[in-house]
């Protein structure tokens, strides 16, 4: 990751730790790699783990897949939730807030669902991911 | 005396009357409520508005998707949420709040699944 990415992540990650925290989730990183721990609002006991990869930060959609713990195997069905467009058979998000999203669907690329380099894209990212728990999860993947 | 008795009787019934106001105006909630909404996609500061309780969700919503000069289109829908859940629009603002004067929301921009 370039240094331009590195300080604007520093800038955007304390808000990205104060909402994970609201949550009751945490925020752990290595180097580029964020691990988000999330908590489904309707199963409190149950915990996600997300590893959220930035290359250009904001410029870039970050890589998103669900490992089985922070630093954990990251081909594990299990470690999925349950939630449409979040594909556990392939190990990806298909959604226009991940890389691998907008690597599937290029008309993603333009209009209102283009990548958003406003603001604090990495606070959004966790948000979508925390709002897709809350409203549309359906329990832990088989 | 009696006249004296009557003046205690009139202070007591209006001290009365008045913490039965008070307890009224308790159990209905504050009149105004300051809501704060944040957007993460945007430069600008949160949106802060002071509303009667009974302004809707939706009134709020379109406010604030005004200041962040956002809006609904074929892809995308934007919904207030609180603590995790979306917010239907026809709620008012003090159901939401209950006894609070302050009701913190965000922005959660929502892609419509085709």
């Amino acid at each position: 990751m370039d240094e331009e990415s590195r300080l604007n992540l520093e800038q955007d990650v304390p808000a990205v730790e104060a909402f994970l925290a609201e949550n009751g989730g945490t925020l752990a990183c290595d180097a580029s790699v964020y691990w988000l721990t999330l908590r489904p609002r309707s199963a409190t006991t149950e915990r996600y783990f997300a590893r959220v990869v930035w290359t250009r930060y904001p410029h870039q959609a970050p890589s998103v897949a669900f490992a089985t713990a922070v630093r954990g195997d990251l081909r594990v069905t299990r470690a999925w939730p349950n939630i449409p467009g979040y594909r556990v058979g392939s190990f990806d998000i298909c959604r226009p807030f991940t890389a691998e999203g907008y690597a599937l669907h290029s008309e993603w690329n333009s209009g209102s669902s283009a990548w958003p380099t406003v603001g604090n894209p990495f606070l959004w990212v966790a948000q979508e991911l925390q709002f897709d728990l809350d409203n549309s999860y359906s329990g832990r993947a088989a | 005396m009696l006249i004296g008795g009557f003046a205690y009787r009139r202070i007591d019934i209006l001290i009365h009357r008045r913490s039965m106001e008070m307890s009224i105006d308790v159990t209905s909630g504050p009149a105004i409520i300051h809501v704060v909404v944040t957007f993460p996609l945007t430069k600008q500061p949160p949106f802060q508005e002071a509303v009667e309780p009974t302004a809707t969700v939706g009134t709020v919503r379109t406010a604030a998707m005004a200041y962040f000069g956002v809006s609904d289109d074929a892809q995308y829908r934007y919904y207030l949420t609180h603590d995790g859940a979306k917010l239907d629009n026809a709620a008012t603002v003090g159901s939401i709040a209950g006894h609070a004067q302050a009701l913190k929301l965000n922005l959660v921009k929502e892609l419509i699944q085709g």
